[in-house]
């Protein structure tokens, strides 16, 4: 066009004809240029493969009830203990209506007692107080010392027309016709492991002098806000409790309910110490239980007997566990409980190599040797991966008004990142199928195009948009968004000059972290985007994050866009600080693009919305919103594996390593057990029981 | 001799005050601390929301005393230090001496049996090297030892611990005993366990230490025996052995025990890169451990320690040398 109208650029005609015509051009181009650009296309089905677990979905009424049972059984150590006078009766040990675990939703059945679970953590116990903030050492020593309200773990096998938290210590609800209140029947008669009546005294004591007392941080962070603003909690009798909300029927809290917001501590024990009952400090009730504190009350099923500093914490079973099975056998089947204190790292090779149990294999880099040692016959463990539950991401900072790096060079990328164009041209330079693959080949990963996990229960295909791996599109985008290479250096440059040059944050610790970062650098560069690594160890990235000290950030997803019911608010910035990728500067303000606000708005409407076809259309808005807007960039998706050895039995089939919450609560260890020609011998306090609150480490116990 | 040990010790103060000072700054310098890593490990093991996880952050750290400035910091932990009390361990909730005192004597007992088997097993054979110069001996030796220098002790622990977890699926990995041992008063199985548990790491420091001072010997020994006085020794009729042993050797151990200072810090460490890879409990994994949570006060406490064992190492490496070297010693009494 340019050389044929040269010549005749003169003529007045011609010059009205080329006007013209220039103007038709670039009317047929724009649309040229956008049919270039980013189509999307449908989702590649991801693959499948034998190791991946089926998944049994069941009603919750299919897992559990509570009832009276004509009889029950328990251990012969501890009817032997019983007959000696150490105990008292099994019936009265139980509640009126123990919680009954169906025999049918137990893969191999009814179990036999015996046995001992190794675990191996890298936490270490700063103490027992976990109502008043001290860490137990994580790795499942929290969730199985503190029983909830409600329970959330075994969620991955309940059918999603019926999925709302367990039942729990609170057995049954209901709520008033208004929506705002909610009455909440405890189960009856259960008792505490030392044999002091649990009762509606425990949860107020929780709720008035540890999640209402400000001076008080329980470890997982319960606060008022935690279950609504406004939201108030009264005891009714000594087993019903009625909470009162401000918003009509809002479900969701029941999931705060669960591990680890409403998991009540022994008011009998703990009241003492509280400052408003003694001369104690905050700190000093914080520190009341230290670590060679044993015997800390618990409605758990097994109870700290020891604890070598740096070594091991051991646990006995409770004898007042208030959960049996169908027989009327009390659980759990396993007696003994350890902790080895070691690395995170030192657990996975410890599950594999036999020395310990258990471990949620999260590295996939490690996934083929795994399996390939977990198909020996003589292998002591096996493997078992879930859903595509770990999944990474590419934040965008979409921060402009300070929050984070305030020079030019940042500011100017982050409004970049506020382009749809550029976002466009980012998830198209992304080859994913790669990206999985640098972290592992063959069926593991699959391709994640952002947002709520595809296979999820709120997940909806119709509602994704996935814009595939297209170089030129990228290219096309990139022009789109006004990026050119100007100077000939193979790099694109911002408008007027310099260099496009984006810093990614990713962590360190984690060989996954850094090899999907790097492919975003590689394929950076195929486009002309230089893209440079920042890598920082664990909490130098956590602080350079929440510092929006970052333009791109690889990011390990969670709950969020997993159950959707869970941290609901990072899926966008509906607050000031909910999300890591878009904060508020020191105006308290955030600047919310058009697309962001509607997100904002249709998760708010999934928090606020009772009904659950109104949840499931907020949540289908916001991944259609969030996808066709490249929100954030999805990298890949895979499963974790759940290394077990194979000794164990009734552990369900597909139990994902982290769902609603981690594989430790997920598989029920209540009820796991291991068949008496494999029990290992490997328990330590033979035939004891935890002994009284207080005791010194390994001392005390009964026997 | 006391007034030039007076002096070493005198002098070491203002070096050691410092190295705590440099020290404290560097540990300081990166961007995250412990608080950080409390609030993620609420978001990662609790499902804890940014803003519960971060005011259980700026609550830590107002509890802790992170805000102050960082001269107010370092000057309450050298109160600590001073009074014997070396604070308190984010990570551990115990006095940092509990967790030192805990790990350093099998840190210490690990290293020295690996510093022990590599320095007489590394001299035997860096003699027999040096006296069998360009024999097939002489070729297979250099060869262990140029692989055992070039190989890192990091890659050689990865691949044992292949072997063995992933091969042949050795059961006594992690921890110094298995469980029901740790549980037993010392006996021969107790032993027995802890050498089950302990011996790969002895094996990749000892090889290490072997190459290490197989080479260093063998060199000082070439040097040594072309010196004029080996001749004269050979010339008065001694034996070729006697020669080697009394007047070669000797002199040939001065670099060797030189780095004996080196060698002290080294052993409070407690090989650290082997005992990281086989999750065994040695100061070595602590300061690693610290330095990654942000659990500063550990680190500063550890490198302290470090710091003052390189001295100590350094005045045992004189006093050695004085000792084995007559020149060292009337040179120092002159």
């Amino acid at each position: 066009l340019r050389n044929n109208n040269i010549r005749s650029w003169e003529d007045p005609m011609r010059k009205y004809t080329l006007l013209a015509t220039s103007f038709l051009a670039l009317g047929l181009t724009a649309p040229a240029v956008w049919a270039d650009g980013a189509a999307p296309a449908p989702l590649p089905d991801a693959p499948k493969f034998d190791a991946q677990g089926q998944v049994n979905l069941v009603g919750i009424g299919d897992i559990l009830e509570y009832k009276a049972l004509p009889e029950y059984h328990q251990p012969a150590f501890v009817a032997a203990l019983e007959a000696a006078g150490k105990l008292p009766a099994l019936k009265d040990r139980l509640p009126k209506e123990p919680m009954v675990y169906k025999t049918g939703n137990m893969k191999d059945g009814i179990g036999v007692y015996g046995d001992v679970m190794r675990h191996v953590i890298g936490g270490r116990p700063e103490g027992w107080n976990y109502w008043a903030g001290q860490s137990q050492g994580w790795g499942g020593i929290d969730i199985g010392l503190q029983e909830c309200l409600t329970r959330t773990g075994p969620l991955f096998q309940v059918k999603a027309e019926e999925l709302a938290p367990l039942p729990n210590l609170a057995k049954s609800w209901e709520w008033s016709a208004d929506g705002h209140q909610l009455t909440m029947h405890l189960i009856e008669g259960a008792k505490w492991s030392d044999g002091v009546a649990f009762s509606a005294d425990d949860v107020m004591f929780y709720w008035d002098k540890n999640v209402q007392d400000t001076n008080v941080h329980p470890l997982n962070g319960a606060n008022p806000g935690t279950f609504g603003e406004g939201t108030t909690l009264e005891k009714v009798d000594a087993n019903t409790v009625k909470w009162t909300f401000k918003a009509a029927f809002p479900t969701q809290v029941l999931y705060a309910m669960a591990y680890g917001t409403f998991c009540p501590g022994p008011a009998h024990i703990l009241a003492p110490q509280h400052p408003s009952n003694s001369k104690n400090s905050y700190d000093q009730y914080k520190n009341a239980f230290p670590g060679d504190y044993m015997s800390m009350p618990t409605m758990g099923a097994w109870a700290v007997v020891d604890h070598k500093p740096d070594n091991i914490v051991v646990l006995r079973r409770n004898p007042y566990y208030w959960k049996v099975d169908e027989a009327g056998n009390q659980l759990p089947y396993l007696n003994e409980m350890h902790y080895r204190l070691s690395t995170w790292g030192d657990r996975d090779v410890q599950a594999i190599a036999g020395t310990g149990d258990f471990s949620n294999l999260e590295q996939a880099e490690n996934y083929v040797e795994s399996l390939k040692k977990s198909a020996d016959p003589a292998a002591p463990a096996r493997l078992e991966f879930g859903q595509r539950t770990i999944g990474y991401t590419l934040y965008f900072n979409y921060s402009t008004n300070g929050w984070g790096d305030t020079d030019e060079n940042s500011v100017a990328n982050h409004k970049l990142n506020r382009d749809l164009h550029f976002r466009k041209a980012v998830t198209s330079m992304l080859d994913r199928q790669r990206l999985g693959e640098s972290l592992v080949k063959g069926p593991f990963t699959a391709i994640y195009p952002g947002g709520i996990y595809p296979g999820t229960s709120y997940y909806d295909a119709a509602s994704t948009v996935y814009y595939p791996f297209n170089i030129d599109a990228a290219k096309a985008e990139l022009e789109a968004a006004g990026l050119k290479d100007t100077d000939g250096d193979g790099i694109v440059n911002h408008p007027g000059g310099k260099n496009v040059e984006i810093t990614i944050l990713a962590n360190a610790d984690y060989q996954s972290d850094k090899s999907l970062a790097e492919g975003v650098v590689a394929m950076g560069e195929k486009v002309g985007l230089r893209v440079i690594p920042k890598f920082l160890p664990g909490k130098d990235r956590d602080a350079a994050r929440d510092a929006g000290k970052y333009d791109w950030m690889v990011n390990r997803q969670g709950s969020e866009v997993i159950t959707a019911v869970q941290n609901t608010d990072k899926l966008a910035p509906v607050g000031p600080t909910t999300t890591d990728f878009h904060r508020a500067g020191a105006d308290g303000k955030i600047e919310l693009m058009d697309f962001e606000q509607k997100l904002v708005d249709s998760v708010n409407g999934f928090i606020s919305a009772s009904d659950p076809k109104a949840r499931i259309e907020a949540i289908k808005t916001y991944q259609k919103i969030a996808t066709e807007n490249v929100y954030q960039a999805g990298l890949t998706v895979y499963p974790g594996a759940l290394i077990i050895n194979k000794r164990f039995s009734n552990v369900a089939p597909g139990a994902p390593i982290f769902m609603y919450n981690w594989a430790e609560d997920n598989i029920i260890r209540e009820r796991v057990f291991v068949a008496a020609d494999k029990q290992s011998g490997n328990e330590l306090f033979v035939d004891a029981l935890p002994g009284a609150p207080g005791s010194k480490p390994g001392e005390g116990l009964v026997k | 001799m006391l007034r030039f040990l007076a002096y070493r010790i005198l002098a070491s103060i203002p070096v050691l005050f410092v190295m705590t000072l440099i020290t404290f700054v560097i540990i300081n310098a990166t961007p995250g601390d412990y608080a950080d890593y409390v609030a993620t490990m609420l978001k990662t093991q609790g499902h804890a929301s940014n803003e519960i996880a971060e005011a259980a952050a700026k609550q830590f750290r107002i509890d802790h005393g992170l805000n102050d400035p960082l001269i107010i910091q370092y000057f309450r932990w050298m109160r600590d230090v001073l009074t014997g009390n070396f604070g308190t361990s984010y990570f551990f909730n115990r006095p940092i001496a509990d967790v030192i005192a805990q790990r350093l004597p099998p840190s210490i007992a690990l290293v020295l049996t690996v510093h022990i088997l590599g320095t007489v097993i590394g001299v035997t054979l860096g003699i027999i090297a040096a006296v069998k110069q360009y024999t097939w001996v002489d070729t297979l030796l250099s060869f262990v030892g140029f692989l055992g220098i070039t190989t890192p002790k990091f890659l050689f622990a990865l691949v044992l611990i292949y072997i063995l977890a992933f091969r042949i699926g050795v059961q006594e990995l992690g921890s110094f005993y298995s469980s029901y041992w740790s549980y037993q008063p010392m006996s021969l199985g107790k032993f027995w366990n802890l050498i089950q548990h302990v011996w790969p790491i002895i094996l990749v420091g000892t090889l290490n230490g072997i190459s290490y001072n197989m080479r260093m010997m063998r060199g000082n020994l070439l040097d040594t025996l072309n010196a004029q006085y080996v001749e004269t020794a050979r010339a008065k009729g001694l034996s070729v052995g006697k020669t080697i042993l009394k007047h070669a050797v000797p002199n040939a151990l001065h670099p060797l025990a030189a780095y004996q200072s080196a060698v002290m810090r080294y052993m409070i460490e407690g090989e650290i890169e082997t005992s990281v890879i086989f999750g065994i409990p040695t100061i070595g994994v602590a300061i690693v451990l610290s330095m990654g949570i942000g659990d500063v006060l550990v680190t500063a406490t550890l490198m302290l320690l470090l710091g003052v064992v390189q001295i100590i190492g350094s005045i045992f490496a004189d006093l050695l040398l004085a000792w084995l070297d007559p020149r060292v010693r009337l040179g120092a009494s002159q």
